[in-house]
């Protein structure tokens, strides 16, 4: 990490400590071709799944509205899903070893010798990560509702709410990721990281059936598993916004018991309260990563 | 070779790590065996035929669970390989009478070894808790476990070939792109039976050949899904209702299964080529 920040140019170097570790986070995963890699990535996404809801649109022209209305929203949300989980993985290997490669190698050391506080370095890190995935996630986010209206006119209740909450889930996976980074060795921070939001994901699933089903003790695990990690319940929050409403589900026949045991079918928007805490858990989780690397013995 | 898959399992199964995953595993699966045991008390009248919904919720838990097990395979596998590359642990390695297609496959059997032994341990544990809880077992458990462990085999031949060229970030991102796209091909073409639109369902046809990790996945499903089941989703024609999408109507063919199985082998043996002609 030194040696990079050191080859930079007295002329361009910004001008903080903190701008000029957002700036050399950018300019490394630059230069390895990642952030190229996860374009052409994504773009590849994005264009299989724009030729199923075009083939869809083309064959539906016949359908009732509000069946094609659920066809399209039963493409776009495993469709999103997908592209949150391909973020989710992006992330969580960016993030694992963003300060966890640099303490083992021991290139940290070499940084820390400059006026360059502990705290500095995370929020650097931090930072410079979102600038990376969250306007590629925003505009694929976005490609989405477009494509989706201008092939099959579809229009989800809540555009926004979706968007904002895609972001949410991948801003959540990594901080929570880099906590795991700051206090552990890169392939130990990973695997907590897959491991967490995979279990995470199948807790939302067996709370979403412990509530049809009227089991509570299902639906508080799910619930305890999304405090800990509100990534299932942002990336709900996001799969509800794309939803038609449930008249329009209705009227289409798809309601009903084997309609609504689908994983990609969410039946209710999160409540209030678990968006603001989703909100304070990010604090929260960013402080204990600052907290945790600064006490960390290197 | 047998000595590097060997360390290669010691390495993950030694750290603390690996016992913290396995508990959440167990309490993930303790979990979802109370959500089969209320499926089972919840009686047909509150939520359709039972076993018929037992049986989906052990196709749709499994299905997470290879989601989970091939993106953590992925990025062990990925990870390991890039790190002993660009620390140089790898020349002191390759300085010993070792070839690099022996390192790479002693690697690989490694990592193959212990997603197959993961796959056992979870679904073996996930099947007896199911069975206690509520009295669920799946028609075919030997073959759904070795369907699931192939496919998560593939997955990691795939990212280690990546792994060989590309950045550790893009390889496992872009392996877990593929798997994921040819899952969500799979769910097109689905769709297209649903809805009667053929061009997806040739999509989803040709995608099986070109990555044949989501026929694995349906070869899984089929054999979780009993046989009641089967006949009941035949019967109400299934094939055509949403509920659709992640049942198998019939089991994988073994022309596909051999195909699936020389897939793998094609692609390891690129990654071996692969290896052996990059600078290190």
């Amino acid at each position: 990490m030194s040696s990079a920040v050191a080859r930079r140019s007295p002329t361009d170097r910004p001008s903080s400590p903190l701008l000029t570790l957002i700036d050399f986070t950018i300019r490394e995963h630059t230069r390895r071709r990642t952030v190229f890699g996860l374009v052409v990535l994504m773009a590849a996404v994005l264009v299989v799944s724009i030729f199923g809801l075009d083939r869809f649109a083309a064959a539906a022209v016949d359908y009732p509205p509000a069946l094609v209305r659920v066809g399209v929203a039963q493409i776009l949300v495993p469709m999103v899903f997908l592209q949150g989980f391909i973020l989710a993985t992006a992330a969580i290997t960016l993030a694992a070893s963003a300060l966890a490669a640099d303490v083992e190698s021991g290139q940290i050391l070499a940084v820390l010798a400059r006026p360059v506080s502990r705290t500095t370095i995370v929020a650097g890190r931090l930072i410079g990560l979102g600038v990376l995935l969250v306007p590629l996630a925003f505009a694929v986010s976005v490609i989405d509702l477009v494509a989706a209206y201008l092939r099959t006119g579809y229009t989800p209740p809540n555009g926004v709410a979706f968007v904002a909450s895609f972001l949410a889930e991948l801003v959540a996976v990594l901080s929570f990721a880099l906590l795991c980074s700051a206090t552990m060795a890169p392939v130990a921070a990973g695997v907590t990281g897959f491991v967490a939001f995979g279990a995470a994901w199948i807790l939302g699933f067996i709370g979403a059936a412990g509530a049809a089903l009227g089991n509570l003790a299902l639906v508080h695990a799910a619930t305890a598993s999304r405090l800990i990690l509100p990534s299932d319940g942002l990336w709900r929050h996001a799969a509800y916004a794309l939803e038609p409403p449930v008249g329009v589900i209705a009227a289409a026949g798809r309601e009903g018991a084997a309609f609504i045991a689908n994983p990609f079918f969410v039946g209710d928007p999160q409540p209030l309260a678990f968006l603001a805490w989703s909100v304070a858990w990010l604090g929260v989780v960013v402080a204990a990563t600052v907290v945790t690397f600064a006490r960390r013995s290197l | 070779m047998s000595a590097l898959a060997l360390l290669t399992i010691r390495g993950v199964v030694g750290r603390k790590l690996f016992r913290g995953a396995a508990l959440l595993m167990v309490l993930g699966l303790v979990l979802a065996g109370l959500a089969f045991s209320a499926i089972a008390r919840s009686g047909p009248d509150t939520f359709g035929n039972v076993a018929s919904i037992l049986s989906q919720a052990s196709v749709l838990v499994t299905m997470m669970f290879t989601f989970v097990l091939g993106a953590t395979g992925v990025f062990m596998t990925v990870g390991t390989i890039h790190r002993e590359i660009e620390s140089g642990q790898v020349l002191a390695v390759l300085a010993r009478p070792l070839r690099r297609s022996q390192f790479l496959l002693g690697k690989w059997l490694g990592y193959a070894l212990l997603l197959a032994a993961l796959a056992l341990l979870a679904m073996g544990l996930g099947f007896a808790i199911f069975g206690l809880a509520a009295g669920y077992q799946p028609a075919h458990p030997w073959s759904a476990v070795a369907f699931v462990a192939a496919q998560s085999i593939a997955l990691v031949s795939f990212a280690l070939l990546l792994a060989t060229r590309l950045p550790p970030v893009v390889a496992g991102a872009g392996a877990v792109a593929t798997f994921g796209l040819a899952w969500f091909v799979g769910i097109l073409g689905k769709f297209g039976q649903i809805y009667g639109v053929a061009a997806l369902q040739s999509m989803a046809s040709v995608t099986s050949y070109l990555f044949p990790t989501d026929g694995l996945w349906r070869g899984a499903a089929f054999n979780l899904e009993s046989a009641e089941f089967v006949a009941i989703m035949h019967a109400r024609g299934a094939e055509r209702e949403p509920v659709g999408i992640f049942f198998a109507p019939e089991p994988q063919p073994i022309l596909a299964i051999a195909w699936a199985v020389a897939w793998t082998l094609v692609v390891l043996g690129a990654a071996v080529l692969s290896f052996r002609r990059r600078e290190l």
